[in-house]
């Protein structure tokens, strides 16, 4: 069932990429190549003229301390005193540290209307699906083949209004197949889940319920089923199996609707769902029996809560959903203004104290956590703003500026650590992370800006004249 | 020639300190301007750079110490709002962890003071047992008192108590009646009850007052932002400026702003 998936044939042209290509290479230091750094290394000569940053004069010690300390990790990674995973993990830590806006990367402009969900596909983290509140699904390449720095994130192909099997109404969740790009699911306000073959841009498949969808989700580790769990506004989360096309079951205990699901990353049975009745309940769907665990804010301290918010996860309804990457904890929004860090094999509440996390949202908030850093982060829209807190001390690292309406969905991109946001204001910014200037060489004039001189004052001496 | 302010420790994760920082008045408090000029931001919390529980302890002293004894008279234990140590020990995870475990020992109570969902005031528990003892002290109820006080407080950390766990400890219907006249419980829900201070309605008014007078402050004035130094300058509330700006910037209804003339409060977006 599913089709092809995008490949060299029909995409843009593109080289095989290698597995040793999950970096960008390290961007070149003083001259040498990145792995002879330490013989090559020379102080670098000028100050980087940074005048958006606070303390312009501050980054000449920081810049040179911070590549020692880089040139330090690699050394070590060369010589085998280090584990490899160190200086991945210290370099994308540094990355996700200095993401900003950057002039040079744009995403096409093409909703018309707010952007409601961005997927980026898990295989190569190349292709991003966005889904809006017009209806309309846009497909675009990340990719920059254009061997210039400046480059606009293309469109490929879109699924608009004009399309005989679009949705009607607001597309709320879209998702990549999670393993490979032959096939994506929407769901919509308009009651479908449609299952979409990219290549043909035909529905291959819909599923239609009684209540609005707010959400749907995959698992990205299922290898024996393939369910997609759908959260309605009926209380009853329904699982849709893609191999027999119909719902195969029905999960019951929630009393309002289901605003965000999710399956685990390391369990390929175990779903989570929030509700707007603040509950958070996890689900292993093979038992017959009811959810296993309702989440505790309050740990089972019963005196703490008034006698009916026993085993509620947040005082209001609960927005959103994220697992960590490798699925041991669960982060959880609600409309208290509170984000909760939950152990999710056992369901406690690890009490990490983000402070207030705003959240006026009143359907789900789509956030997203950071894979391969060494303090994670997380990336939760906040009004007009994305907030950028680190995951297990629950401190606000900073907040990124940016859209000029209120951001719905971020998506981050693990191999280039890049974070993609979409929101009411129809744009998608790139967050990309600061990228260091090349480091002018001391000895060679050949890096030195060439000066353009006014013709008027260019010297016209010439030695024919002497001859001539 | 400019001094650089000190690296982080870990130096390759050189953090961008937040343009609008989460400073409270104790780095102004502590002497000098609120950072260099363009510097990003000072070290954080005023009770010394750690962030472990000994921060956690100096900012509990600290916070105790700006509590207004001659206001409120010798009537009530030294009391600290909980999100006060946010602003001074800088690591919210830490407090809370700490407090917790302080708790679970035995040394400190955490009380709702009826402020709202998450306020929750600390205090040690000696001092409050003596107060609390201190204030029905000559009255018929002082036995009963003192029972409550070794019994249900001794053995329960919790902030409230139901109507079985009471019943448990041998507390029945008329003792909880005369506990909740004396002022020692109060009452929250059908059958369930928090443990509470005597007298601790002139602190609670006071502070609702001074909380409405300062944020009144900052409302009218035009841009709705005010320097620090500007709210020196008008009568000092009754529970004292420091007090009340720890508990507001805790309670992330006024946010503090490093500026060249000192911090610069502003007020949170609803």
């Amino acid at each position: 069932m599913a089709g092809r998936p995008l490949t060299a044939t029909n995409g843009p042209q593109t080289p095989p990429h290698s597995p040793a290509a999950t970096l960008r290479p390290a961007p070149r230091v003083g001259g040498g190549h990145a792995s002879n750094g330490a013989r090559h290394w020379r102080r670098p000569a000028r100050p980087r003229a940074t005048p958006a940053s606070p303390g312009p004069r501050w980054r000449i010690g920081g810049g040179c301390r911070r590549l020692a300390a880089m040139l330090g990790f690699l050394s070590g990674r060369q010589a085998g005193l280090d584990d490899p995973l160190r200086l991945r993990r210290a370099e994308a830590t540094r990355r996700v540290l200095s993401l900003e806006l950057n002039k040079d990367r744009d995403v096409e402009r093409i909703h018309g209307n707010g952007i409601n969900s961005l997927d980026i596909e898990p295989v190569e983290g190349r292709y991003m699906l966005s889904g809006g509140s017009d209806g309309v699904i846009v497909l675009y390449d990340l990719e920059n083949l254009s061997r210039k720095p400046s480059y606009t994130c293309k469109a490929l192909c879109s699924v608009g209004r004009s399309h005989p099997d679009g949705h009607r109404f607001s597309v709320e969740t879209v998702q990549w197949y999670p393993h490979d790009t032959g096939m994506f699911t929407s769901s919509s306000f308009d009651k479908t889940l449609k299952i979409w073959d990219t290549n043909t841009l035909q529905p291959a498949d819909v599923f239609h319920f009684e209540g609005t969808v707010y959400s749907h989700h995959m698992s990205s580790v299922a290898t024996k089923h393939c369910l997609v769990a759908v959260g309605t506004k009926s209380p009853k989360v329904q699982l849709c199996d893609l191999k027999s096309g119909s719902c195969s079951h029905i999960l019951q205990g929630h009393r309002q609707e289901i605003l965000a699901v999710s399956w685990s990353p390391r369990h390929e049975y175990i779903l989570a769902t929030a509700s707007a009745d603040s509950k958070v309940k996890l689900w292993d769907v093979r038992r017959a029996s009811g959810c296993l665990t309702t989440l505790d804010q309050h740990n089972g301290e019963k005196t703490k809560a008034s006698s009916e918010a026993a085993n509620t996860a947040h005082n209001g309804r609960v927005n959103g959903l994220c697992y960590t990457s490798d699925g041991l904890h669960l982060l959880t929004i609600g409309t208290d203004d509170r984000m909760r860090l939950w152990n999710s094999s056992t369901g406690e509440n690890t009490l990490v104290n983000y402070g207030k996390v705003r959240n006026e949202s009143r359907k789900g908030l789509k956030f997203a956590i950071s894979c391969g850093c060494n303090p994670e982060f997380a990336f939760v829209p906040c009004g007009s703003t994305i907030a950028v807190y680190t995951v297990f001390s629950g401190e606000l690292i900073t907040m990124l500026r940016g859209h000029y309406n209120t951001v719905d969905c971020c998506v981050f991109q693990p191999n280039f650590q890049e974070l993609y946001s979409g929101g009411k204001d129809c744009n998608i910014l790139a967050w990309i992370p600061a990228l260091r200037e090349p480091v002018p060489d001391d000895v060679s004039d050949k890096c030195l800006p060439q000066q353009h001189l006014n013709p008027a004052y260019e010297d016209a001496w010439s030695s024919t004249d002497d001859e001539g | 020639m400019v001094r650089s302010p000190p690296l982080p420790p870990d130096v390759i994760r050189a953090r961008r300190k937040l343009p609008g920082g989460r400073h409270g008045p104790a780095a102004a408090g502590a002497g000098g301007p609120g950072g260099l000029p363009g510097c990003p931001g000072g070290p954080r919390g005023g009770a010394g750079g750690g962030r472990g529980p000994a921060a956690v302890e100096a900012a509990l002293r600290e916070a105790a110490a700006l509590f207004p004894r001659r206001l409120l008279g010798a009537a009530l234990p030294a009391l600290v709002l909980r999100h006060q140590l946010y602003g001074l020990a800088g690591d919210r995870t830490a407090v809370d962890r700490h407090l917790n475990r302080l708790r679970d020992e035995g040394r400190v109570r955490l009380l709702h003071l009826g402020l709202g969902g998450d306020a929750l005031g600390v205090v040690s528990t000696e001092e409050y047992a003596q107060k609390v003892l201190q204030a029905v002290s000559g009255s018929p109820r002082e036995g009963l008192v003192r029972r409550f006080l070794e019994g249900a407080v001794g053995a329960c950390p919790l902030p409230g108590y139901d109507q079985r766990l009471l019943r448990q400890l041998g507390f029945g219907d008329a003792d909880v009646t005369q506990l909740v006249a004396a002022g020692v419980l109060t009452v929250r829900d059908a059958g369930s009850w928090w443990l509470a201070v005597p007298g601790i309605g002139r602190f609670v008014r006071a502070l609702v007052r001074g909380r409405r007078a300062l944020l009144g402050a900052v409302r009218r004035s035009r841009h709705r932002e005010l320097l620090l130094a500007e709210l020196g300058q008008r009568p000092p509330p009754a529970l004292g400026l420091r007090y009340l700006l720890l508990d507001l910037l805790g309670a992330e209804l006024l946010r503090s702003v490093p500026t060249a003339s000192g911090p610069l409060l502003r007020l949170a977006e609803p």
